[in-house]
């Protein structure tokens, strides 16, 4: 009985002594792994320091998202302008970021061109995680990147990619067909028209066309982009301007003129105290409404809440100079850094008003049609 | 009464107010389209109605250069338009609305300048 007990606890011990060593061999091997990965990192690393020693490095914010995390974009935004006003060469260190938002690609992206137009060179990591890796390459961010750009009018940067990019210097309505119906058929489906979202495109472009620079027409870029998702039937879209913004554009109207009375008229009949209370006014008519001592239009920025309220686009963010407006939920904040320009944000969805492509012809009713003499 | 179809006769996608600006403008529309329209309409003392369907949509500043310029460039009096225009917007009804409303503006500009 003795016997038959030492073998059993023989055998508990050589089982045990084996786990034991398969264990430290386990362990050997991972510190093994773990200081071969370190050498292989800091040969990365200073391979990385070699080839971009006199690159800037600029790491984004960890939340790239210009709607949720508008004061920290800025900022960054607003880093890598100043590279580019010094002809500095540039290093975009994505790797510690763990969210990316299309709206904020967009932005970096108008800005990249202006590098690459001017051969100042830039590069770029990828994130570590997963995520936002993923969404930095579906996106074709860099495939756009390593594209040649001119200084010229207009852009088209629609590679196979989630976003399409299109940029120019004037009103081209012809894009805002293109553009909706490739949204109809992510959202609904089909070919719709999106008289709303058609709106918008023509009030912004003409908006950067005319205010985006003191003085002159004509002369700044407006950059818009879409993105689409197919699974939330819903499309995004960002637009953008570095021009003077709104504000800006306000204090430079002459006194004197028209809309130059605006200083003066606008205290007497409503009180606010910063450019956040600001525009929400205008957003709601209310400087239209005094200058003119009319009722007012929707002409212009302000005419973007009108199509919110009509139902004709949702979710609605207004980013200018130091304010954001989150205007469907009615919210005006005052932002930390200054973005010099104007970015607007929207959505549409399957709930937004949409037309048919085609539509019932009125022509039928009248005996005479103008078309046809 | 002779119909006049902006889809149909100048584009589906009207663009800004000036030909400076871009293609298909509010300015380009009245000087080729709608001033010619109207002046013949009122010669032969007719309607014409102004269909706004079947477009992308508009923005506001074609409108008001197309029909507020009426008044202010081509000098046809607010009330022969009132007589003689007509319009269908039933994809858009507000559009019925603001254009009436920049007849009125275009008017009264006028007579304050005067």
């Amino acid at each position: 009985m003795r016997a038959y007990i030492k073998r059993i606890i023989a055998k508990k011990a050589n089982k045990q002594w084996k786990r034991k060593l398969k264990w430290k061999a386990g362990k050997k091997q991972k510190k093994r792994y773990k200081s071969s990965l370190d050498s292989l990192h800091s040969q990365l690393n200073h391979t990385y320091n070699i080839q971009h020693a006199n690159f800037v490095k600029i790491r984004p914010p960890k939340n790239f998202s210009f709607v949720a995390n508008s004061n920290e974009v800025i900022g960054f935004i607003n880093k890598v302008f100043e590279c580019f006003l010094k002809r500095q060469k540039l290093f975009i260190r994505f790797r510690e970021v763990e969210h990316i938002e299309y709206d904020a690609l967009v932005v970096l992206l108008s800005i990249l061109v202006r590098f690459s137009s001017h051969n100042i060179q830039f590069n770029g990591d990828f994130p570590v995680k997963r995520l936002p890796a993923a969404v930095l390459k579906s996106s074709g961010f860099f495939e756009y990147l390593y594209e040649k750009f001119m200084i010229r009018d207009s852009y088209v940067l629609n590679a196979k990619s989630r976003i399409h990019t299109h940029a120019s210097k004037h009103v081209d309505p012809s894009l805002g067909k293109t553009i909706i119906r490739d949204s109809s058929e992510t959202i609904w489906g089909e070919n719709r028209r999106s008289q709303g979202v058609q709106r918008a495109f023509l009030e912004l472009m003409q908006n950067t066309h005319n205010h985006a620079e003191i003085g002159k027409e004509g002369d700044k870029h407006w950059w818009l982009s879409a993105s689409h998702s197919k699974s939330k039937k819903k499309v995004l879209f960002s637009f953008v301007d570095f021009g003077v913004g709104v504000f800006k554009s306000l204090d430079s109207k002459k006194e004197g003129s028209k809309w130059g009375a605006w200083k003066k008229l606008m205290p007497q009949k409503h009180k606010y105290s910063n450019n956040a209370e600001l525009l929400k006014l205008i957003l709601n008519g209310e400087l239209h409404k005094t200058v003119t001592d009319k009722p007012y239009r929707g002409k212009g920025l302000p005419g973007l809440k009108l199509l919110l309220e009509r139902n004709q686009i949702s979710n609605l963010y207004i980013i200018t100079n130091d304010v954001k407006a989150d205007v469907k939920n009615d919210i005006y904040n005052i932002l930390d850094s200054n973005f010099s320009g104007t970015f607007v944000f929207w959505e549409l969805n399957e709930q937004n008003l949409s037309c048919n492509d085609t539509f019932k012809d009125s022509e039928s009713i009248f005996n005479d049609s103008w078309s046809e003499k | 009464m002779t119909l006049l179809k902006i889809a149909k006769v100048f584009s589906t996608t009207p663009g800004p107010r000036s030909e400076s600006e871009g293609p298909f403008s509010g300015q380009l529309f009245r000087k080729t389209v709608l001033a010619p329209a109207v002046t013949k309409a009122i010669e032969q003392n007719e309607i014409l109605t102004i269909d706004f369907d079947g477009t992308e949509g508009y923005g506001t500043s074609f409108l008001e250069e197309a029909f507020g310029g009426l008044i202010r460039n081509e000098k046809i009096s607010h009330a022969a338009l009132n007589k003689h225009l007509q319009y269908i917007s039933k994809e858009e009804p507000y559009l019925i609305e603001d254009i009436l409303e920049y007849l009125c503006d275009a008017e009264k500009n006028i007579e304050q300048a005067k």
